[in-house]
C-alpha cells in the first residue's frame, strides 16, 4: 500500500511550471495516443483472444490441441523486440505497410498481448455447460448467434479481465511505443523525469494516467455490479466439440493462424535467422548461469505472487465489503503505471526505512547491516508483486466467481468449514484459473525489464536486461539469443497450463 | 487432494526460505568495488573483468538507466553500496554531482592527463570516452557534400529529406543543449524550428534505422552518432554493410565551432565504502590500454590523448570537437527539450 499512497501523495507537491509547459504543447498528443492505444489495443486483442478461444473450444478440425497451446506463445514475445524485428522485416521489403505510427503500435503490441484474452476466455468457455448450448439451440440459434449471444456474454468477466490486462500493460509501455515514434503519456512520463530532471512531475502524471484507468475500470465494474456471473445449472456435462465440415475446417485453421503466425511464427524464425548466422553472442556458461537466474527469480516470484493472490481474492469472497477489499481494489491497478515508476515508489519508502535502521544500529551498537530490504531480492519480488498482482488476482477472482456461492452453502450446510471448501471444491474447480495465472506471471516476469534492472542486486544479470541492453544498443542481431531463450523459458509453463486445460476436457 | 495442497505448501516454504537466504548480500569485505553504470555491460563489463583478474578486487555491477541509478544512489542515501557511477552522458553526472552524490576527484593523479573539458569543473567527475554526432548523407543524391555547419540543415533545399530519431533520445537533447549554449536559446529555437520542418518523416527508430533510411532512399541526410555508421559498416550482416556503403559521414561544423561531442563519464560516490578501490578503478578505466579498447570495441574516441584511436577513426584525420561546452550540458537539457516539444520534434 505505501508505494500506492506515495503516488497519490505526490499530488499534494507544489505543481511547479513545467506543467504549463506541458499541457499547452504536449498534453493532448499524449492523452490522444494514449486513449486510441489503450482502446485500439483492447479491441484488437478482444477479436483476436475471443475468437481464437472460440473457435478452439467449440470445433473440431485437425492439430486442434497444438494451435491450442501454440495460441499462447506470442505472450512471452516482449512487444519491443516484435516491434523491432518487425522494423527490420519490413526495411528489408518495401512493398510492406509502414508500422512506426499508431496503429502499427497498436498492431505490434495487440500481437503480443491477445493470448491474456485467448487464455481467459478459453477458460470460461470450456467451463460453460452443454444445457445452455442445448437451450440455445432448441431456440434455433446458429453456431455465430451462440458465440455472440450466449458465450461472451457469458464469460464477460474474463474476457473484460483480458482486455483491461492488455489495455492496461499497453498503456504503461514504453519501449515499443518509443521505437515506433508514438508519443504517449508513458513516454511523457519519461521525458519530464529523464529529459527535464523532474521527478515530481512525472510522478504527479503517473497519479493522473492511474485515475483515469481507475475511472475506466470503476465504470466496467458498476456496470455489472448487480450480475453475478455463475451457473446455477453447472452439472458434469461439458461441451463436446463440434463436427463440422472439411471446408470449414480449413476456414477455422487459417483463422487460427494468423495471430500465429504474425505473432509468433514470423518473429521469431526471424530471430532465429539472426541468431544463427549474424549474432556475435555465444551459448557460453554465462548465458547459461542468466538463462538460470531468469527462471528460478520468475518461478519464486510467481509462486510467491500466486500465493498472495489466492489469499487475497478470498479475503474478498469472504467479506466482500472489508476495508481490505477497497485498497486490493486499488492495488491490483498497478498493471497501468509504468515500471521504472513503481520500481521508485517502492524504493523511495523501503530505502528511507533501510536507513532508519541502520542509523538505529550505528548509534546504538556502532554497526551497519547495509541495506536490508531496497538492496536485495526483496524489493524486487515486492515491487513484481505490485505490478503483478493484478494479473495473477484478477485471473484467479474471475475463475473464482463462477463457482457459485451456492456451491459455499451446500458444503457448510454438510458441515464443512472455510478450509474444507478451500481443498475440497475451490482449489480443483480452480486449478485452471491458478495455472493460467501462474503462467501469465511467470512469462510477464521473463520478459519484464525496467523493474528487474533498476532494482537488481549487484551482478544478477536476466534475459530480458540483457536482450534489452543489446537491442536498444541497436544490436538486435545479437540479442536474438536472449530473446529465443525468454520465448522458449516461456514454452515450459505453456506446456504444463495447456495439458491441464485440456485434461480436463479430454476426460469428459 | 489434500496431499497435493500440502505439498504445494511446503515448496512455497522452501522457496521462501531459499530466498530469504539469498537475501543477504555478500557482507562488505575489503576487496571489492560497487559500480552503478548506465552503460551497457556490453561495453563495459569486459574492462572490468580485466581489472578484477589484475587487481584482485571483486568488481560488483549493476546496469540501468542512468536517472534510475541516480534515483536509486539518492534514495539509498549514507547506506548506499554504491563507490562508483557511470553515466553515457554528461548532462546525467552533472545532474548526480548537484544532487551531491558524487566526491571529489581532485588527487586523483591520472587526472593531469586527460585534457581540462573532460573533467568537470569541480572535479566531481571524468570522462571515459567521446561520442560525436553528426550526419550522413546520401552518396547516390548529394554528390558534392556542401553542408559545413548544423545550421545548413535549416536551408529550404532540404525540405523533406532529413531523418533523426525522436527527440526523447539523449543525444538529440544534448545536441539541442549545445547549439543553446552556442547561440543562444532564441536563435537555436528558429534554427531547429526550420530543421524540424525538412524532416522526411516523423521521428522513429535508432540511429541505425535512419542509416538504413538514407540507404533506401526515403531521405537524404541523417542525424547520428558516429560509430552507428562505423559498425554497420563493420557489421558481419551484408544487409547491414550494404546500407552503410551508401552514405558518407561528414563532421559538421570544423570551420565554426566544432562538431558536437558527448562522453561517457564516471565519478565516485559521496558515501562510497571502498574509496581506495574506486580510485583504483578510475586510474584503470583511464590507462591507455583500457582507452585504446573504446575504439577497438565500440568506435567511440578514448579521452587520453596518449591512446591510439582505431584505423578507421585514424583514417578521417583530426576531427575539431565542440568541447568547450560539455560541462554545461546537463544545465541546458531541460531547456532543450522544452525547446523541441515547442517546434513539435517528436
Amino acid at each position: 500500500m505505501v508505494p500506492f499512497i506515495f503516488l497519490a501523495s505526490s499530488i499534494f507537491f507544489p505543481f511547479n511550471d513545467n506543467w504549463i509547459h506541458i499541457i499547452d504543447n504536449v498534453l493532448y498528443d499524449y492523452f490522444f495516443n494514449s486513449l486510441v492505444l489503450a482502446l485500439g489495443v483492447g479491441f484488437c486483442t478482444f477479436i483476436m483472444g475471443t475468437v481464437t478461444a472460440w473457435l478452439t473450444s467449440t470445433f473440431h478440425f485437425p492439430f486442434r490441441k497444438l494451435i491450442s497451446w501454440l495460441l499462447l506463445m506470442p505472450l512471452s514475445m516482449p512487444a519491443y523486440i516484435i516491434a523491432i524485428t518487425y522494423v527490420g522485416i519490413i526495411d528489408s521489403f518495401s512493398f510492406l505497410p509502414d508500422i512506426r505510427n499508431l496503429p502499427g503500435a497498436i498492431f505490434m503490441i495487440s500481437l503480443v498481448l491477445y493470448p491474456y484474452v485467448y487464455i481467459l476466455a478459453r477458460g470460461a468457455f470450456l467451463e460453460q455447460s452443454k444445457e445452455l448450448y442445448e437451450n440455445a439451440q432448441i431456440l434455433s440459434a446458429s453456431q455465430l448467434q451462440i458465440f455472440l449471444k450466449v458465450s461472451i456474454p457469458m464469460a464477460r468477466p474474463s474476457i473484460i479481465l483480458g482486455v483491461t490486462l492488455a489495455a492496461m500493460e499497453a498503456l504503461a509501455d514504453f519501449g515499443t511505443v518509443e521505437f515506433l515514434g508514438v508519443p504517449t503519456f508513458t513516454t511523457g512520463i519519461f521525458r519530464t523525469w529523464f529529459g527535464m530532471n523532474d521527478t515530481v512531475t512525472a510522478i504527479q502524471m503517473s497519479s493522473l494516467l492511474l485515475t483515469i484507468v481507475f475511472v475506466f475500470v470503476f465504470i466496467e465494474q458498476y456496470s455489472r455490479k448487480k450480475v453475478r456471473y455463475d451457473e446455477n445449472i453447472k452439472t458434469q456435462s461439458k461441451l463436446n466439440y463440434k463436427i463440422i465440415s472439411n471446408k470449414n475446417k480449413f476456414i477455422v485453421i487459417t483463422i487460427c493462424l494468423l495471430p500465429l503466425t504474425f505473432g509468433f511464427i514470423i518473429p521469431f524464425v526471424q530471430l532465429i535467422y539472426w541468431s544463427f548466422f549474424l549474432s556475435n553472442e555465444t551459448w557460453d556458461n554465462e548465458f547459461f548461469q542468466i538463462v538460470n537466474n531468469s527462471i528460478f527469480l520468475a518461478f519464486c516470484s510467481a509462486l510467491i505472487i500466486l500465493i498472495i493472490s489466492v489469499l487475497v481474492t478470498y479475503v474478498k469472497r469472504l467479506n466482500p465489503n472489508s476495508i481490505t477489499n477497497k485498497f486490493m481494489q486499488i492495488i491490483t491497478l498497478g498493471y497501468a503505471i509504468p515500471g521504472p515508476v513503481v520500481a521508485i515508489a517502492v524504493l523511495i519508502p523501503f530505502a528511507t526505512f533501510d536507513n532508519f535502521i541502520n542509523q538505529v544500529l550505528i548509534s546504538k551498537f556502532n554497526y551497519s547491516i547495509g541495506l536490508i530490504f531496497s538492496g536485495t531480492f526483496f524489493i524486487l519480488i515486492f515491487a513484481y508483486c505490485i505490478r503483478f498482482l493484478t494479473v495473477s488476482s484478477r485471473t484467479i477472482k474471475s475463475g473464482l466467481d463462477s463457482i457459485s456461492l451456492a456451491t459455499d452453502d451446500a458444503a457448510k450446510t454438510l458441515g464443512a468449514n472455510t478450509q474444507t471448501i478451500l481443498k475440497k471444491i475451490h482449489f480443483p474447480m480452480l486449478k485452471t484459473s491458478l495455472l493460467s495465472g501462474f503462467l501469465i506471471v511467470f512469462i510477464d516476469i521473463m520478459k519484464e525489464l525496467p523493474l528487474t534492472s533498476i532494482l537488481r542486486p549487484f551482478n544478477f544479470n536476466t534475459l530480458s536486461v540483457k536482450a534489452f541492453e543489446l537491442a536498444s544498443d541497436e544490436k538486435i542481431v545479437d540479442a536474438s539469443n536472449a530473446a529465443i531463450m525468454i520465448v522458449l523459458a516461456g514454452i515450459i509453463p505453456v506446456v504444463l497450463i495447456t495439458k491441464n486445460i485440456l485434461g480436463k476436457r479430454n476426460k469428459v | 487432494m489434500q496431499n497435493t495442497r500440502f505439498l504445494k505448501n511446503y515448496k512455497a516454504l522452501q522457496v521462501i526460505l531459499i530466498l530469504i537466504f539469498t537475501i543477504y548480500p555478500s557482507i562488505t569485505n575489503a576487496s571489492e568495488v560497487n559500480v552503478y553504470s548506465g552503460r551497457k555491460a556490453k561495453l563495459i563489463k569486459p574492462l572490468l573483468d580485466q581489472f578484477q583478474n589484475q587487481t584482485g578486487i571483486k568488481v560488483n555491477l549493476v546496469t540501468a538507466k542512468s536517472d534510475a541509478l541516480i534515483k536509486r544512489i539518492e534514495s539509498e542515501g549514507k547506506s548506499s553500496p554504491a563507490d562508483i557511477l557511470i553515466t553515457v552522458d554528461a548532462g546525467r553526472l552533472d545532474r548526480a554531482k548537484k544532487m551531491d552524490l558524487l566526491q571529489s576527484l581532485s588527487n586523483l593523479p591520472v587526472i593531469k592527463d586527460i585534457p581540462k573539458h573532460y573533467i568537470d569543473k569541480d572535479n566531481k567527475w571524468v570522462a571515459l570516452s567521446k561520442r560525436i554526432r553528426t550526419i550522413v548523407f546520401s552518396k547516390e543524391n548529394i554528390k558534392n557534400n556542401y553542408i559545413k555547419d548544423f545550421a545548413d540543415l535549416a536551408n529550404e533545399e532540404w525540405n523533406q529529406r532529413i531523418c533523426v530519431r525522436s527527440s526523447n533520445n539523449i543525444y538529440n537533447q544534448s545536441l539541442v543543449a549545445s547549439l543553446i549554449a552556442n547561440y543562444g536559446e532564441k536563435n537555436t529555437e528558429k534554427l531547429i524550428k526550420r530543421v524540424v520542418e525538412n524532416f522526411a518523416r516523423k521521428p522513429s527508430g535508432n540511429d541505425r534505422s535512419q542509416i538504413k533510411a538514407v540507404a533506401k532512399n526515403e531521405c537524404d541526410i541523417a542525424i547520428v552518432n558516429h560509430y552507428y555508421y562505423l559498425i554497420m559498416l563493420q557489421s558481419n550482416d551484408a544487409d547491414q554493410r550494404e546500407d552503410a556503403n551508401k552514405v558518407s559521414l561528414t563532421f559538421l561544423n570544423q570551420e565554426s565551432t566544432g562538431a558536437h561531442v558527448n562522453v561517457s563519464g564516471i565519478g565516485i560516490t559521496k558515501y562510497s565504502k571502498n574509496l581506495e578501490n574506486a580510485r583504483k578503478l578510475i586510474t584503470f578505466l583511464l590507462n591507455k590500454k583500457s582507452q585504446e579498447w573504446y575504439a577497438a570495441v565500440n568506435y567511440e574516441y578514448p579521452v587520453l590523448e596518449s591512446a591510439k584511436t582505431n584505423e578507421l577513426l585514424e583514417s578521417w584525420g583530426k576531427v575539431i570537437l565542440d568541447e568547450k561546452n560539455i560541462n554545461q550540458l546537463g544545465d541546458l537539457n531541460s531547456r532543450a527539450v522544452k525547446l523541441m516539444d515547442r517546434v513539435g520534434w517528436k
